[in-house]
C-alpha cells in the first residue's frame, strides 16, 4: 500500500517536472547580443505607444527600472547626461519601468527631475520576453534593430562603457 | 543400231555426269554458304574485338558520338572557371561583364530582381495563410478608425468566447495612416462551425482629453465559409462622442 503511494507520489512529481521544463517560462531566454531586438509596444508617458520596430535609423538604448530600485537612479541618470550628448546623433534612451502603479514612476521623475521617455510595462511582458532579472538591467538596439550590448545590474564605471559603445554606433 | 546404241549410252554417260556434277556443285555450294555464314560470324567477332581494341579504328570509333565525348574528357582538365564563367578566365569574365553591363543595365535587372522576390514573397504569404487559415475554417477581424475628432484610439483588446485573441497598442504612424483611411487586420484564426461570442474592449483618449474604455460584443455564426468581421470606430456628430460597433461581412 505504501509501494503503491510512493509510486503516485513519484510519478506526481515526474510530471510536475516535465510541465515546469515545457512550460514557456522554462525556455523564456535573453535574447543575445548580434541577434534582432524582439519588438515591443509599450505605453508611455508621450501621447502614443512606442514600438521598437518602428526606431529603424535610431539607436535605442533601453533601461528597466523601477521606482523601488536603490540603484536604478545612478544609471538613469548617467543615461540622461549620455542622451543629451548624443541626441543630435540619432540616439534615443527609453526608460522602461517595472513599476505596478504608473503614478510611482511618474512620481520619481518629478523627484529627481529626470529627463527620459518612460515606458510602462506593468504586466511586465517585455521584461519577462528580455529575461530581466535584475534592476537595473539594459541592451543597445542599433540602427538595424540589431542588440549590440547587453548589461545586467550596474556599476558606476559602466557608464564608460555605456559611452564607448554609443560612440562607437554612433560612428557606423 | 549400235551406233544408235553407243550415241545414247554415250548420252546417258553424258547426262549422268551433268548430274552427277549438278549434286557436286550444290553441295560446294552449300558448303561454301556454311563456310561464308561462318567467315561471317568470325568477321562479326573480330569486329567486335577490334572495336574493344582502342587502338584499332574501327566505325564505331569513328563515330560522331566519340568525337563529341572527346571534350568532356578533355573537360576534366579545364578550369572549373570555364565552366562558372562560360569559358572565359574569372578575370577576364568580370572585366568583360563589367565592361558590357552599364550601371543602368544592372540596375534594371536589379529591379526585376527585386519583383521577382516580392512576387515570391507574396506567394509564399498567400500560400502560408491557405495552409495555417483554410476557408472553411478562417476568422477575420479588421478595425476602421474614422473619429478623429472625439478619440485617439490607444489599443484595442479582442476575446472569442472569452479568451483574449489579440492585445494590439497603436502607434503614432499607425494612427496616422488609420486617420487617412486604413482598415488594419487585427487577428486571423480558425473558428469550427457554430456559435461563438467576440468582445472588443477598447481604449484610448476621448472628448475634453479623458480617458476612455468601451467595450462591444456580438454573437455570431461560423459557417463554412470565411468569416470577417470589422469593428468600426465613428464619430457621432449629435452626441460629440466616438461610436463603436461590430459587424459582420460575409
Amino acid at each position: 500500500m505504501d509501494n503503491a503511494m510512493g509510486m503516485k507520489r513519484q510519478a506526481a512529481a515526474m510530471i510536475i517536472g516535465l510541465a515546469l521544463l515545457a512550460s514557456p517560462m522554462a525556455f523564456a531566454k535573453k535574447p543575445p547580443v548580434g541577434d534582432q531586438a524582439p519588438d515591443f509596444t509599450l505605453n508611455s508617458d508621450g501621447p502614443f505607444n512606442l514600438r521598437l520596430s518602428e526606431q529603424k535609423g535610431y539607436i535605442v538604448a533601453v533601461v528597466f527600472w523601477a521606482s523601488w530600485c536603490r540603484s536604478c537612479p545612478v544609471q538613469l541618470q548617467a543615461l540622461e547626461q549620455l542622451q543629451k550628448k548624443y541626441q543630435e546623433f540619432g540616439v534615443k534612451i527609453w526608460a522602461v519601468t517595472l513599476d505596478k502603479k504608473r503614478s510611482d514612476a511618474e512620481h520619481y521623475r518629478q523627484h529627481k527631475g529626470l529627463d527620459l521617455t518612460i515606458l510602462f510595462d506593468d504586466q511586465f511582458s517585455v521584461s519577462e520576453r528580455y529575461d530581466i532579472d535584475d534592476l537595473p538591467s539594459s541592451f543597445i538596439v542599433d540602427r538595424d534593430g540589431i542588440i549590440r550590448h547587453l548589461q545586467d545590474g550596474f556599476e558606476p564605471t559602466d557608464v564608460d562603457t555605456f559611452d564607448t559603445v554609443l560612440q562607437s554606433l554612433v560612428s557606423e | 543400231m549400235n551406233a544408235t546404241n553407243h550415241k545414247l549410252s554415250r548420252l546417258l554417260m553424258a547426262l549422268l555426269l551433268i548430274s552427277a556434277c549438278g549434286l557436286s556443285s550444290a553441295e560446294e555450294l552449300d558448303e561454301t554458304m556454311d563456310l561464308d555464314l561462318g567467315e561471317d560470324l568470325e568477321f562479326i567477332e573480330i569486329d567486335e574485338i577490334l572495336d574493344e581494341d582502342e587502338s584499332a579504328p574501327t566505325q564505331v570509333q569513328a563515330a560522331p558520338e566519340p568525337k563529341l565525348a572527346a571534350p568532356e574528357e578533355e573537360g576534366e582538365f579545364v578550369d572549373l572557371n570555364q565552366i562558372l564563367y562560360g569559358g572565359d578566365a574569372p578575370g577576364d569574365s568580370a572585366e568583360g561583364t563589367v565592361a558590357k553591363k552599364d550601371p543602368e543595365t544592372m540596375q534594371q535587372e536589379m529591379e526585376q530582381l527585386k519583383e521577382k522576390i516580392l512576387q515570391v514573397n507574396r506567394d509564399l504569404f498567400i500560400l502560408e495563410e491557405d495552409l495555417l487559415f483554410p476557408s472553411s475554417t478562417q476568422v477575420n477581424v479588421f478595425v476602421s478608425f474614422d473619429a478623429l475628432e472625439y478619440f485617439q484610439l490607444d489599443g484595442v483588446t479582442l476575446k472569442l468566447n472569452d479568451r483574449p485573441i489579440s492585445n494590439h497598442l497603436y502607434t503614432e504612424r499607425e494612427l496616422k495612416a488609420m486617420n487617412r483611411g486604413a482598415v488594419q487586420r487585427l487577428f486571423t484564426g480558425n473558428l469550427p462551425v457554430g456559435e461563438h461570442e467576440l468582445v472588443a474592449i477598447v481604449t484610448g483618449i476621448g472628448p475634453e482629453g479623458r480617458d476612455y474604455k468601451r467595450a462591444v460584443s456580438m454573437a455570431f455564426e461560423k459557417t463554412s465559409g470565411t468569416k470577417y468581421i470589422e469593428l468600426k470606430i465613428e464619430g457621432d456628430d449629435l452626441r460629440k462622442q466616438p461610436g463603436f460597433q461590430l459587424k459582420q461581412w460575409e
